[in-house]
């Protein structure tokens, strides 16, 4: 069967489906065509494989001079940042200062030689010019006496000039906050055409939970957890999450709930002849997927967790390489809890406020702690959320 | 009106040019700083002279930063700002064609002496980055945001000032451009160690 859906409708449905961007319809939706067709199917995997490329791409040697260097240019902008500009200010200030007293002096030894001596004005003249040299040199070591202060006042303002020169970054707020824009702006105009449906924020988190489409890529492997599981879980989540959920008012940093607020655990049973050797292996794909051991291999048993992308790859592969005597899957809905402590971080929001417009710091300060505590508890939740808890029993 | 938020101790002091304080905020952020650096410029010096110049930004610009968003957030939209900005100065510098690059590359290949996954992994890398070359500022930025440091789609909006649906249809439009590259880098050597191995048969013959 030919596809029938655009290159970039597909790819946009991949990169949304891959970060769990998709509400619960879509979603379902996605899942159903991409099992009927295998270009999209295809497309899916090779998303897939980039994305974890990506992801598992090491890290670069941060250079041992890089600190130093850093700091060099930090210490150099400190200083020049007032020197140039001290110096420059002295300079103009002088001569400008020297001018002024040359012509105060001279209008006012003039006027006193002309109201004084009207008779030798041709005599005056030079020494006039003598002495007005004189008296300009005078003032130029008053104002260099006066000076120190005046430039300090002024130096204290440099900084917010040179601020203002175009070297400044495209960062801040009012002016260069739209400075700032620049280079965001230019990537908008490429996509702003483009009409993207837009989601609520209850799908900010890229909380991902692996799918079928990731099964059926497994060959011969035992799945563990059907489409109709998925799906129906899928199905309840929405029907009990509301759309929308959190405004400004809630705690900043995680604004909203992430789609799938479920915590999932497997108990297996697996029958295996050498289980010493087994366990190096688990727990060597449990690293490599990004796991962790919960509890070593200790009296036949083990537990570990496992990012919930990689639940059915996990489950699967242990299905794989030995018998499994008995599974049972449970999951337990976080979202009632989720939404509750969002509550009461809504609500101190509210009360911080309030005590803030009566100037009642400490109340504010406590309100201020309530918050902090929820969001502590909403990171665990999340947290607990992303992984999946397997735990296994050897039988031999 | 949009809330302050909690922010490091040394801020203040930073402010106020205590050079223990930027002592303490350079060595906080470098090796985040130098990672974007490193990823979007794609070269050793030049992931260090920007990491320089984004902190003498950060220095510069400290006392507009109105607290409102966590510094780290600030720090990355500045370093990320600057490497787009110096991406598009380098434009002629930036793309290079496979055709050019295997051309480059005939005879390194055959002298790695590294063991075969090993060689294999550093091909993956060279492929990735590569790739990366090829895309626009813009494009490489998101996908370092996204796919490499894994941040969630909120916090690019926050560090980015747009909206969900931008970054969404963004990152969709950025993944697109990577993996048509990708793939057409592939599909190349693919041609190109096909003819190779061609024309090594016809010279094993000749002998």
């Amino acid at each position: 069967m030919k596809c029938d859906v655009k290159q970039q409708d597909r790819e946009e449905k991949i990169s949304l489906y891959i970060d769990r961007q998709l509400d619960w319809k879509e979603e379902k939706e996605f899942l159903k065509h991409i099992k009927q067709c295998e270009e999209c199917n295809k497309a899916l995997q090779q998303a897939k494989q980039i994305r974890e490329m990506l992801l598992t791409l090491p890290g670069e040697d941060i250079p041992e001079e890089l600190h130093n260097d850093i700091m060099k240019a930090i210490q150099k902008e400190m200083t020049t940042k007032i020197s140039p500009a001290k110096n420059k200010k002295n300079i103009d200030f002088t001569k400008y200062g020297a001018l002024a007293a040359s012509f105060l002096i001279l209008a006012v030894t003039g006027g006193y030689f002309y109201n004084q001596n009207l008779k030798n004005t041709s005599e005056s003249i030079p020494e006039l010019a003598s002495m007005s040299m004189k008296e300009g040199v005078t003032a130029e070591t008053e104002t260099g006496e006066v000076l120190p202060e005046i430039t300090q006042t002024r130096s204290k303002k440099i900084p917010d000039t040179s601020k203002a020169l175009p070297a400044t970054p495209v960062l801040g707020s009012g002016e260069n906050a739209e400075k700032k824009q620049e280079s965001v702006e230019t990537l908008e105009n490429n996509t702003s055409d483009e009409q993207i449906t837009e989601q609520n924020d209850a799908q900010i988190a890229s909380l991902s939970e692996q799918q079928d489409v990731l099964t059926q890529s497994i060959p011969e492997g035992e799945t563990l957890y059907s489409d109709k599981q998925q799906n129906d879980t899928l199905l309840q989540s929405a029907e009990e999450e509301p759309q929308q959920y959190g405004d400004d008012t809630t705690i900043n940093v995680k604004r909203s709930m992430p789609s799938n607020m479920k915590s999932k655990s497997m108990e297996m049973k697996l029958s295996i002849k050498d289980a010493d050797k087994f366990v190096k292996e688990i727990e060597k794909r449990t690293k490599s997927l990004k796991g962790e051991i919960v509890s070593e291999y200790t009296e036949g048993s083990m537990t570990i967790k496992i990012p919930l992308l990689e639940y059915n790859n996990m489950t699967n592969w242990l299905g794989e390489q030995c018998k499994v005597l008995e599974k049972n899957e449970f999951i337990e809905d976080l979202a009632q809890q989720y939404k509750e402590i969002q509550k009461q971080a809504e609500n101190a929001v509210s009360k911080q406020k309030q005590a803030e417009q009566k100037g009642q710091t400490r109340k504010a300060q406590d309100a201020k702690k309530v918050q902090q505590d929820c969001q502590t508890a909403l990171e665990e939740l999340e947290k607990t959320a992303e992984f999946a808890t397997i735990s296994i029993t050897f039988s031999e | 009106m949009e809330e302050k938020k909690e922010q490091p101790e040394w801020l203040e002091k930073a402010r106020q040019n205590d050079i223990n304080a930027w002592e303490k905020l350079v060595k906080e952020y470098e090796s985040m700083v130098y990672h974007i650096a490193y990823r979007m410029m794609q070269n050793e010096q030049e992931a260090k002279d920007i990491s320089q110049e984004i902190f003498v930004k950060v220095y510069r610009n400290l006392s507009k930063f109105d607290e409102k968003s966590a510094f780290s957030t600030w720090l990355y939209r500045i370093a990320v700002n600057t490497c787009i900005d110096a991406l598009r100065k380098n434009k002629t510098k930036q793309t290079i064609s496979w055709e050019q690059h295997i051309e480059q590359n005939k005879n390194e290949t055959a002298t790695y002496q590294t063991p075969e996954n090993i060689y294999l992994q550093r091909e993956k890398q060279n492929d990735i980055m590569e790739t990366l070359q090829n895309l626009s500022p813009e494009h490489k930025a998101i996908i370092l945001m996204r796919d490499m440091q894994d941040m969630t789609y909120g916090e690019i909006a926050e560090c980015l000032s747009v909206s969900l649906g931008t970054v969404k249809s963004r990152i969709a439009r950025a993944r697109e451009q990577f993996k048509k590259e990708f793939l057409a880098k592939k599909e190349l050597f693919a041609m190109h160690t096909r003819q190779k191995s061609i024309s090594d048969e016809k010279g094993g013959d000749s002998l």
